[in-house]
């Protein structure tokens, strides 16, 4: 592929989009006609319209007609832009993680999205995002990463209970939330309002009914943040459908989707860190997923970041084997005293006592509302108890350990149990904090970044000063332990 | 490297910093409150004890705090005030480094070094501008430190 290619024809539709500001033209004069109420007005100027429409598709063949790509001398050069024009070029060695996502709605046409993307530039976007044929991405692939057809691969497909699994675990309440809420709209704005208030009729009708002697404001409350969560959780079932891991060499292969496929391809050296991720369910249960952070691999809000789903401790560590055998979590060596118990007990305290007490005085200056006050409370309480048992674990679990040049951490974060693995290469800071009641009994909260596009931030609390200081080498004139 | 401390200037560039903000607004809020005697008194008292606070103890206790060193391949620093902190970026690690001065600090010819380095970021204040220049090249290079 030397010679400069073009991107599909489909990225011309994808293009219009780009120019929709220009039908502002169109809306402002439909406006001032409608003020005036004057039809033959309107329509003795519609060709200014139709003008408007014919500009948007031209520009969006010409964007698409000036766009070439080209891999050439190790490096990938893309030519940009109408009038200002712009070249990047991105050799392939910067290249950490490359992803084709198979969308179903590309399908008919054989295109594909092929997104590239480097440590630098934008945290929240591939650096590179093309249209093209699906041969010339996986040609592109292949070139980038140079996988090898010849070479032995390594896989593993999780059982669709793992699926399952990682689906329930990880589904959260408020995209499904957010997705429900943009159906009804986008429905409402196709069909007619009138569809719309159906449907919310039809919710209130059904939440006044089953109800069961709660408030029917509490009940509604309660029946769309289920509903909420059901909708996250058949969309993670689609999303991890049809999932596969392979490592071949120095490279992993990740892929997996049920209407939109993706496939990424990382380096295993690119990777910044493991990530093994349990919720008080799964910790429970002795089940564990893992998930990776790499640059471009997990970046936006409908791409996964999971390397292996949840599966039972033992076939975690095998498959982690299989697939990253430099991975391995070791045992702790520096572990908090007894007495940090209240330091990981405060923030959960909060709103365990909080709310109680609000809902309380809420109910005492609101009379009216004391019973819908105290059922949302009662809601309120749930995240704030399983907040609190999930700090509770980590004071039992959280400390961090080093074998050779793998450092793990383990912490918590929010409702999850973390135990990160990361090479000391990747490490971008380490950093200690100590607070004045900190500095009676010696000892400090650890804060490690790891190197990413982003700040990303691991924290361990309480261990002692001394031992951190050796076991990261901070202390002056002394080496790493 | 020997731990190094910032210049002393660096502490005149606070309390210069300091003082040009806190009169000012103190002397507007006491101008506020004086429909009321009491309110004035203790509005004004109040910036005064801000001022003998940040005079007295915050920024000589962070620049007492404060101090740097290169150790096993890493960039260190000390500081903090009521949270004492080691702050380090491993050498391989950093991606580039700024030299900055305010108008303050160009007064009393220190700067700011900016240490950065993927997903993170280091800032040291009160070096000396030759010495800056040395550090920025220092760990730009990863060269082999003199003591």
């Amino acid at each position: 592929m030397s010679a400069p290619q073009r991107m599909h024809p489909i990225n011309i539709a994808e293009n219009l989009s780009r120019f929709f500001f220009l039908l502002i033209l169109p809306v402002l004069r439909g406006f001032a006609v409608a003020i005036r109420s004057d039809f033959k007005g309107w329509l003795s100027g519609a060709w200014m319209d139709i003008l408007v429409a014919v500009l948007i598709v031209t520009l969006a063949i010409l964007e698409w007609y000036r766009c070439t790509y080209e891999y050439k001398d190790e490096m990938i050069q893309v030519k940009k832009g109408l009038i200002w024009r712009k070249t990047i070029t991105i050799p392939r060695e910067s290249i950490h993680t490359v992803c084709i996502v198979y969308s179903f709605f590309l399908k008919p046409f054989r295109a594909v999205h092929l997104k590239a993307d480097t440590i630098a530039g934008d945290s929240r976007a591939a650096d590179l995002d093309l249209t093209v044929r699906t041969r010339q991405a996986e040609e592109i692939l292949q070139r980038t990463l140079q996988e090898d057809d010849t070479i032995m691969r390594r896989a593993y497909a999780p059982s669709w209970l793992s699926i399952m699994a990682l689906s329930l675990m990880s589904s959260n309440t408020f995209v499904g939330i957010v997705f429900i809420t943009t159906l009804i709209s986008q429905t409402g704005q196709l069909l007619g309002k009138e569809f719309e208030r159906r449907i919310i009729g039809t919710f209130e009708e059904i939440t006044r009914i089953m109800a069961l002697g709660i408030p029917p404001a509490t009940a509604a409350l309660a029946y769309l943040i289920l509903a909420g969560y059901l909708v996250a959780f058949a969309l993670n079932l689609i999303r991890y459908r049809n999932f596969s891991a392979q490592r071949q060499q120095g490279v992993l292969s990740i892929s997996g989707g049920l209407f939109t496929q993706r496939h990424y391809v990382i380096r295993e050296d690119q990777i910044n860190y493991v990530d093994i991720r349990q919720s008080v369910l799964t910790k429970l249960l002795g089940l564990k997923s893992v998930f990776l952070n790499a640059v471009g691999f997990g970046k936006s809000r409908d791409d996964m970041s999971v390397l292996i789903l949840t599966a039972t401790a033992s076939s975690t560590e095998a498959t982690m084997r299989l697939l990253l055998p430099g991975y391995s979590p070791s045992k702790r060596q520096l572990r908090h005293n007894f007495g940090a118990l209240l330091r990981f007990m405060m923030d959960p305290l909060y709103p365990c006592l909080g709310i109680p007490l609000v809902s309380w005085v809420l109910g005492y200056v609101f009379p009216g509302w004391a019973e819908f006050i105290r059922s949302v409370a009662a809601l309120a309480m749930m995240p704030a108890i399983w907040f609190l048992t999930v700090r509770l674990i980590d004071f039992f679990t959280s400390g961090v350990s080093k074998n050779g040049p793998i450092y793990t951490i383990r912490y918590s974060n929010g409702f999850y149990l973390h135990t990160v693995v990361i090479h000391e290469d990747k490490i971008a800071s380490v950093q200690l904090r100590q607070s004045i009641l900190q500095h009676m009994d010696g000892h400090c909260d650890l804060f490690i970044f790891s190197r990413s596009e982003k700040t990303v931030r691991h924290r361990c609390r309480n261990l002692l000063w001394s031992e951190a200081e050796e076991l990261f080498g901070l202390k002056a004139g002394t080496g790493r332990k | 490297m020997q731990p190094k401390k910032p210049n002393i200037r660096m502490l005149y560039v606070w309390w210069l910093r300091m003082t040009v903000i806190l009169i000012p607004l103190g002397f507007l809020s006491a101008l506020v409150f004086s429909f009321t005697r009491l309110g004035g008194l203790i509005v004004t008292g109040l910036w005064v004890l801000a001022f003998l606070f940040f005079f007295c103890f915050y920024y000589p206790v962070k620049y007492h705090m404060l101090r740097y060193y290169i150790n096993n391949g890493s960039f260190v620093v000390h500081c903090g005030v009521f949270y004492r902190r080691i702050k380090s970026i491993p050498l391989t690690n950093i991606q580039y480094t700024s030299v900055s001065a305010s108008p303050f600090q160009t007064l009393f010819g220190v700067t700011s070094v900016f240490v950065f380095a993927a997903g993170a970021f280091i800032p040291l204040y009160g070096i000396k501008k030759s010495d800056a220049a040395i550090l920025a090249q220092i760990l730009n290079g990863n060269k082999a430190v003199k003591p």
